[in-house]
C-alpha cells in the first residue's frame, strides 16, 4: 500500500514538472513571437518613413504620373496606420510593394530621376530595409510555426488549451519588388 | 564412443597438412595487403603534394608545408576535436582578384576495443576560407553525409526553414537563430541546393566563411569551392554587418 502511494505521487511529480516545462516552454515562444513582431514592426515603420521621401524626389522629375505616385501615398497610408494584424499587414504591405514596383518601373522612363544622388540613395536604403523584413519575417514565421505545432499537438494541446495559449499568424509577404526592373533595348 | 575415434588418422594428418600450407600464405597475404596499402598511401601522398605544387604554380599561391598556428584558427568543429592537430599544406592568394586560404586539417581520436588495446584514427579535412566583411555569430551548415552529419549534431539544435527540399539535406545549426534565417535567403537557399555543394560542410565562424570536406584534396576542385564561397559570402545580406537597427523610442 506504502509503496503504491510512493509510485503515485511520483507519478504525480513527474506529470507537475513536465507541466512546468511545457507551460514554460509555450511562455518563451510566445514571447519570441511578440519580440520577433516588434523588430518587423520597426523596420515597416523604417519603410514606411523612406516613401514620402521617395514620392517627393520622384514628383520632381516625374509631376505626369501623377496616378502611381498617389497609389504609393495611399497604400502607404493604409500600411502605416496602427492596429493590424500580421496577416492584415502583410496584404497591406503588399499593396504597397506593388505599388512601390509600380513606381520603380516608371522611374526608369526618367535617366536624370534615375541619377538622382538623392533618389539612388533612398532606393538602397529600401532595399536594405526590406531586407530587414524580409530576414525578420523568415525568423517570426518559422516561431510561429513551431509555437502553433507545440499548441496542437499532444500532449502540450493540453497545457495550451488549459492557458488559453492560442494560434498566432503567419506573415506572408511577397519578396519585395523594389528593385527597378532591369529594361535593355 | 569416444568422439576422438570418429576422427580418422587420414583425414587429421590431411588438416594438419593443409593448416601447415594455408597459414603462411595468409601471413603473406597479409603482409603483401599491408605492402601494397602502404604503397598506395605512399604514391597518393606523393601525387597530391605534386598536384599541390602545380595548383600553386599555376596560380602563383603561396604555399606553407605546415602552420600550427592554423590548426586553431577556427573552434567550430571540427576544430578543437581530438588531439595532435594539424594544418599541413596550407596554400593561399586570390581568386578571381578576391583572398581564400586553404589547408588539409587533420586531428586524431584514439578508442579502445573490447581487449583494451588502443586505435588510433586519424581524421582528415580540406579547409578552405574566405574572409567576411564583418565578424557575425556563428552559423553551421552541414550536408548529408555521415561524418558531417555527426559533427552537425556537435553544435545543438536544428534550424528549420520554409524549404523542405533544403531541410531534408541541410542541418542548419546557429548560435544566433535570426542571423541564420537573414542569411538563409530564398536565392542563398537555392545555391545551397546546388549539386556540386554535396558532401560540404559551411561555416561562417567570426570574420570568415570556411568550407570544409572529409579527407585532404589535391586541390582539383579548388576554384569551384573558392567560387561557391565567394558567391555564398555576396549572398550574405548586406545589414548584417551592419548590426541590428534599435527601435525608436518614440514610437
Amino acid at each position: 500500500m506504502e509503496w503504491l502511494v510512493i509510485g503515485i505521487l511520483v507519478v504525480l511529480v513527474l506529470v507537475v514538472l513536465w507541466a512546468i516545462t511545457a507551460y514554460n516552454g509555450l511562455v518563451r515562444l510566445r514571447n519570441l513571437v511578440q519580440e520577433a513582431w516588434r523588430q518587423i514592426d520597426v523596420e515597416l515603420q523604417r519603410r514606411h518613413d523612406l516613401i514620402p521621401n521617395l514620392v517627393e524626389t520622384v514628383k520632381g522629375y516625374a509631376k505626369h504620373e501623377r496616378e502611381t505616385l498617389e497609389a504609393v501615398t495611399q497604400a502607404r497610408t493604409i500600411a502605416a496606420a496602427p492596429g493590424s494584424s500580421p496577416a492584415e499587414q502583410a496584404a497591406q504591405e503588399n499593396v504597397l510593394t506593388q505599388a512601390l514596383g509600380r513606381l520603380f518601373a516608371v522611374a526608369e522612363a526618367y535617366p536624370d530621376l534615375k541619377a538622382n544622388q538623392n533618389f539612388m540613395q533612398l532606393q538602397q536604403e529600401l532595399t536594405n530595409t526590406e531586407d530587414r523584413v524580409a530576414a525578420g519575417r523568415r525568423f517570426y514565421n518559422a516561431n510561429v510555426r513551431t509555437l502553433n505545432t507545440r499548441i496542437e499537438t499532444f500532449p502540450t494541446v493540453f497545457i495550451a488549451n488549459m492557458f488559453g495559449f492560442t494560434r498566432e499568424e503567419y506573415f506572408e509577404t511577397v519578396e519585395a519588388a523594389r528593385q527597378a526592373p532591369n529594361v535593355q533595348f | 564412443m569416444d568422439p576422438a575415434e570418429l576422427i580418422l588418422p587420414g583425414s587429421y594428418d590431411a588438416a594438419f597438412s593443409a593448416a601447415f600450407v594455408l597459414f603462411p600464405l595468409f601471413f603473406l597475404g597479409v603482409v603483401a595487403l599491408i605492402v601494397v596499402l602502404g604503397v598506395r598511401g605512399f604514391l597518393g601522398a606523393r601525387r597530391r603534394r605534386e598536384a599541390v605544387a602545380a595548383t600553386v604554380a599555376a596560380h602563383h599561391l603561396g604555399h606553407l608545408a605546415e602552420d600550427p598556428a592554423r590548426a586553431s584558427y577556427f573552434s567550430s568543429p571540427p576544430f578543437g576535436l581530438g588531439r595532435r592537430r594539424r594544418a599541413r599544406d596550407v596554400v593561399w592568394g586570390t581568386m578571381g582578384g578576391r583572398p581564400f586560404e586553404t589547408f588539409a586539417y587533420s586531428y586524431e581520436t584514439e578508442s579502445r576495443d573490447t581487449e583494451g588495446r588502443t586505435r588510433t584514427t586519424t581524421h582528415t579535412f580540406q579547409v578552405t576560407w574566405v574572409p567576411l566583411p564583418a565578424p557575425l555569430p556563428t552559423v553551421r551548415l552541414t550536408g548529408d553525409n555521415a561524418m558531417l552529419r555527426a559533427l552537425g549534431r556537435l553544435g545543438g539544435r536544428d534550424l528549420d526553414t520554409e524549404s523542405h527540399e533544403f531541410n531534408q539535406r541541410w542541418k542548419v545549426q546557429a548560435d544566433d537563430e535570426r542571423v541564420a534565417h537573414a542569411i538563409l535567403t530564398p536565392r542563398m537557399i537555392e545555391r545551397l541546393l546546388g549539386a556540386d555543394l554535396v558532401g560540404r560542410a559551411f561555416v561562417i565562424e567570426g570574420s570568415a566563411l570556411y568550407s570544409y570536406a572529409p579527407s585532404a584534396s589535391d586541390l582539383a576542385e579548388l576554384p569551384l569551392v573558392v567560387g561557391a564561397l565567394h558567391e555564398l559570402a555576396d549572398g550574405i545580406p548586406a545589414f548584417l554587418f551592419e548590426g541590428p537597427r534599435e527601435a525608436d523610442p518614440a514610437s
